[in-house]
């Protein structure tokens, strides 16, 4: 392609709006809603009075978490120990950065540090390995100890060889050390910095800060860094991707035998899930062989799209009514407004099975859509379904349902708002 | 590379977030806009996108730039709500007026904030040509950053912004006779 760009490009660097639309407010709301640690639940705004008071909540709570500067980080209380952890590594991201002079690291971290400097000699056309400390003609680190225990000494290694000879690996494995920063200067500088510490999984987490680290491996990964993804993905087009024993026989979902289903993980998190989550889309079938052996075709799907945390097939949810038992296909498990299902019910006389329609006001649906947080569930002999929730929205619907055998369905009954 | 330590890090201070946002807030509000041309959804989306980042912070890798991870993101948010049947069925049923087929008085006042009239033109192609000539044009990504981000190969990244090119020359050239006749 022809790598020149047209002369309108020039017009689109500027844009689409004069003014920037994402202020300040908008900034507050996430904000607010990340010190809720909800992500799904309330999107509409929120009153600037109530934000304000949640900000300053969470604010307050916040500095109450954080060590004072000036505090001895050695003397944290022990009664602070387990909250303290991911108060310093957060601590520690905020308030450290590449190139900070001494001074700057003092006011932040406190006087209390182990200071090491070693220096070498070596040819003038001696090169340095930003990798290889033992390569560096100068090296001069600064220690900080965090929560060291009563009575404990913190073994004094040198640092000045390796990233690892820093550390008193020992004492944080066995608790006697709360956390160890290791600070490496550069012209008085901050050149890079080493966090370590122990997470509530035992491990021993690593956190690096400054430029020139990215070839330095990291010498423990927390387990997060390691993606989860399955290695062992199902074959497209072969296989069940859903399934439920029934007392009549056997629910399953497969893909269609020479379709174009694709089956990759998602990518990058967003509403639909994690990034690791597997997604499958393509043509499938939902079959019911019954007890006898006889396999009877449900229903057909084009371009279903289905996610799920793992690869192997899921659960159709199961309810009870009282002429049917229930099953919900609900090919996705979370979303941020809600989630699609559709409904199969097996005739506990006759054994038929069939796929069930919403009737709603007239309207005939084939699935319908639930809370992700709250699922469909049976209340005396009824199907309530709480609708989802989204933008603008002061709350969500409640709807009850009752099954129409003779037209297989299940019938709006009555619906009412809920907060 | 500013955001470096993002990518060895499993939650995000407060602080750093507000930095995420002030950087790049406003791209990934345009961004939002520009794939589903709705303010009020793209005011959901932009919300969205960084409370995931804020909480999810541990699956950025840094194999891409902040702004591409986030971007990422804001595609994942933006096709999810087109595609989700709560919003095409339920509020459109309960909640909404059935959809006028001319443009409604929100679109037109969008229209008549565009900084340039050009924008009128892209917001009229195809959302694959638009979204590939946006990235291109007005964020300036890289080819393989594109391809990265639309999961598609660099050839049809290539394609897409030649067909988008094309298309936009002859609107441009359509409205040059327009305002010439």
């Amino acid at each position: 392609m022809n790598n020149h760009k047209p002369e309108w490009y020039t017009r689109l660097k500027k844009g689409p709006f004069d003014k920037p639309i994402f202020d300040s407010e908008m900034q507050q709301e996430v904000e607010a809603r990340t010190s809720l640690g909800k992500s799904n639940n309330r999107k509409r705004r929120l009153n600037p009075w109530a934000v304000a008071v949640v900000t300053l909540v969470f604010l307050t709570l916040v500095f109450i978490l954080i060590p004072s500067p000036d505090q001895s980080l050695v003397s944290s209380p022990p009664a602070n120990v387990n909250a303290n952890e991911p108060t310093m590594s957060e601590y520690v991201i905020d308030h450290l950065q590449a190139l900070m002079s001494e001074d700057e690291v003092k006011q932040a971290f406190g006087n209390n540090y182990q200071a090491q400097s070693t220096r070498r000699d070596f040819s003038q056309d001696h090169k340095e390995d930003p990798n290889d400390m033992s390569t560096w003609s100068s090296v001069d680190i600064w220690r900080f100890d965090f929560g060291v225990h009563e009575g404990y000494g913190v073994t004094q290694a040198d640092g000045t060889k390796d990233q690892e000879g820093a550390f008193d690996l020992t004492g944080i494995r066995n608790r006697n050390i709360e956390s160890q920063l290791v600070i490496y200067w550069k012209d008085r500088r901050v050149e890079r910095a080493i966090f370590k510490s122990m997470n509530i999984e035992g491990d021993i987490d690593t956190l690096q800060i400054g430029p020139g680290v990215e070839e330095a491996p990291p010498t423990d990964p927390p387990a997060s860094d390691v993606p989860q993804i399955d290695p062992s993905l199902a074959t497209p087009n072969e296989g069940i991707r859903a399934s439920s024993v029934t007392s009549k026989g056997i629910l399953q979902l497969r893909p269609l035998k020479d379709g174009n289903e694709t089956i990759e993980p998602l990518g990058a998190p967003s509403c639909l899930g994690q990034e690791t989550d597997i997604q499958f889309t393509g043509d499938y079938e939902l079959y019911f062989n019954d007890n006898s052996g006889n396999e009877t075709l449900i229903q057909e799907f084009k371009q279903l799209e289905m996610i799920q945390p793992a690869s192997t097939f899921i659960p159709l949810m199961k309810l009870n009514l009282t002429e049917i038992e229930l099953y919900l296909l609900i090919p996705r498990y979370t979303d941020c407004h809600a989630l699609e299902f559709y409904a199969y019910g097996i005739n506990k006389e006759s054994g038929e099975v069939s796929s069930l329609t919403f009737l709603n006001d007239e309207v005939i649906s084939p699935y319908w859509t639930t809370s992700p947080v709250n699922l469909p569930q049976v209340i005396d002999g009824k199907l309530v379904v709480e609708g989802g929730r989204g933008a603008g929205m002061d709350g969500a619907t409640r709807y009850v349902y009752v099954p129409d055998l003779a037209k297989n369905q299940l019938v709006l009954e009555s619906k009412e708002q809920i907060p | 590379m500013a955001y470096d330590y993002l990518k060895y890090v499993t939650s995000i201070q407060s602080a750093s977030l507000n930095e995420l946002m002030r950087d790049h807030g406003q791209d990934v509000w345009n961004y939002a806009f520009l794939l589903t041309k709705n303010h009020h959804t793209s005011d959901d989306i932009v919300q969205e996108v960084f409370l995931q980042a804020f909480m999810h912070i541990s699956s950025f890798r840094g194999q891409s730039s902040v702004r591409t991870w986030l971007f990422s993101i804001t595609r994942n948010t933006a096709i999810n709500h087109k595609k989700s049947a709560f919003i095409r069925k339920v509020t459109l049923l309960d909640f909404l007026y059935p959809a006028p087929s001319a443009p409604s008085a929100e679109e037109h006042y969008m229209e008549r904030t565009y900084a340039d009239s050009i924008w009128l033109l892209v917001m009229k192609l195809p959302p694959k040509y638009r979204e590939v000539l946006i990235l291109d044009a007005h964020y300036e990504m890289p080819q393989a950053e594109i391809a990265l981000l639309l999961r598609i190969s660099i050839g049809t990244v290539k394609s897409r912004l030649h067909r988008a090119r094309s298309k936009m020359k002859s609107y441009l050239e359509e409205v040059e006779r327009h305002e010439q006749s």
